[in-house]
């Protein structure tokens, strides 16, 4: 990697930070805290992913344990420890955080206006990409990452 | 306001949508929900007096300008206010919806004050 990918890729990642931190901080209640690189990532059990497709191509992912997804579907729902939570609601809930981590950053890293769409978010069995960045939402812990295709 | 019509694939963001509204204390009678644009026109249909419209754009089987679309072409429903609630905010998208007929944008992530700015024009 030569020196202007360098950086490219270094502001990327700012991006993706600040992306991460403006959904969780507007959305998610109870706020979040982004941990250091020694941090332990969270053993995959759902990882939630969106395409970006075009001339930006890659894909974002966000993966949680199984506490860490009921931890951050209970803030984005605003509920509390006992209010009931299914698995299709911490899924789905994992999915459209996804979602709006992959709309902020398409705008900051791409312009309003750059040629990126984004696909309907899925969800996918793979472990954590490496080199991802990790947050504690409530108690559980968040990784999110992405992978460049282009 | 009677009735409100919240379009949006993720039943997350629905919930999110109706908390949200609670807190910036728009009074709604009855909140309706629809998964994408082809069960929201199933809605409008069967709730003519549906005043206003949140929908998302990135979704399944009809998405949100082909929805807002297919709305202007009914003719009981052209003054139907349409609101996009959507991550996607390229100025190229968001001229396309209004050119379809939407009035107004609202970008997620939001805060209960965003949401009030967008709806207050259409809401008593």
């Amino acid at each position: 990697m030569d020196d202007h990918q360098a950086r490219a890729a270094g502001a990327l990642a700012d991006d993706l930070r600040a992306s991460v931190q403006q959904v969780l901080a507007t959305m998610v209640e109870g706020g979040c805290d982004c941990l250091g690189a020694d941090a332990a990532a969270p053993e995959a059990r759902l990882h939630a992913q969106v395409e970006f497709q075009g001339a930006h191509r890659g894909v974002l992912s966000v993966v949680c344990d199984e506490s860490g997804a009921e931890d951050l579907a209970r803030g984005l729902l605003m509920l509390g420890p006992d209010d009931p939570l299914g698995p299709e609601e911490v899924a789905d809930a994992l999915k459209e955080c996804a979602n709006m981590v992959a709309g902020v950053l398409k705008t900051r890293a791409f312009g309003s206006d750059g040629d990126a769409r984004l696909s309907v978010p899925r969800l996918q069995s793979a472990p954590a990409p490496a080199g991802a960045f990790l947050w504690r939402v409530r108690g559980g812990t968040m990784a999110v990452a992405l992978r460049r295709d282009s | 306001m009677n009735k409100l019509l919240i379009v949006d694939d993720s039943s997350t963001m629905r919930k999110i949508i109706m908390r949200v509204l609670r807190q910036a204390e728009i009074s709604v009678d009855n909140i309706l929900e629809a998964g994408n644009g082809v069960e929201g026109m199933q809605q409008l249909a069967s709730h003519p007096d549906v005043g206003l419209v949140l929908s998302d754009v990135n979704m399944p089987e009809m998405n949100g300008l082909e929805f807002v679309k297919a709305i202007r072409k009914s003719h009981a429903k052209d003054k139907l206010p349409i609101i996009m609630v959507t991550t996607e905010s390229g100025q190229g998208l968001l001229t396309n919806a209004l050119e379809e007929g939407a009035n107004g944008f609202v970008c997620k992530p939001f805060t209960p004050e965003t949401i009030r700015s967008a709806l207050e024009p259409f809401v008593g």
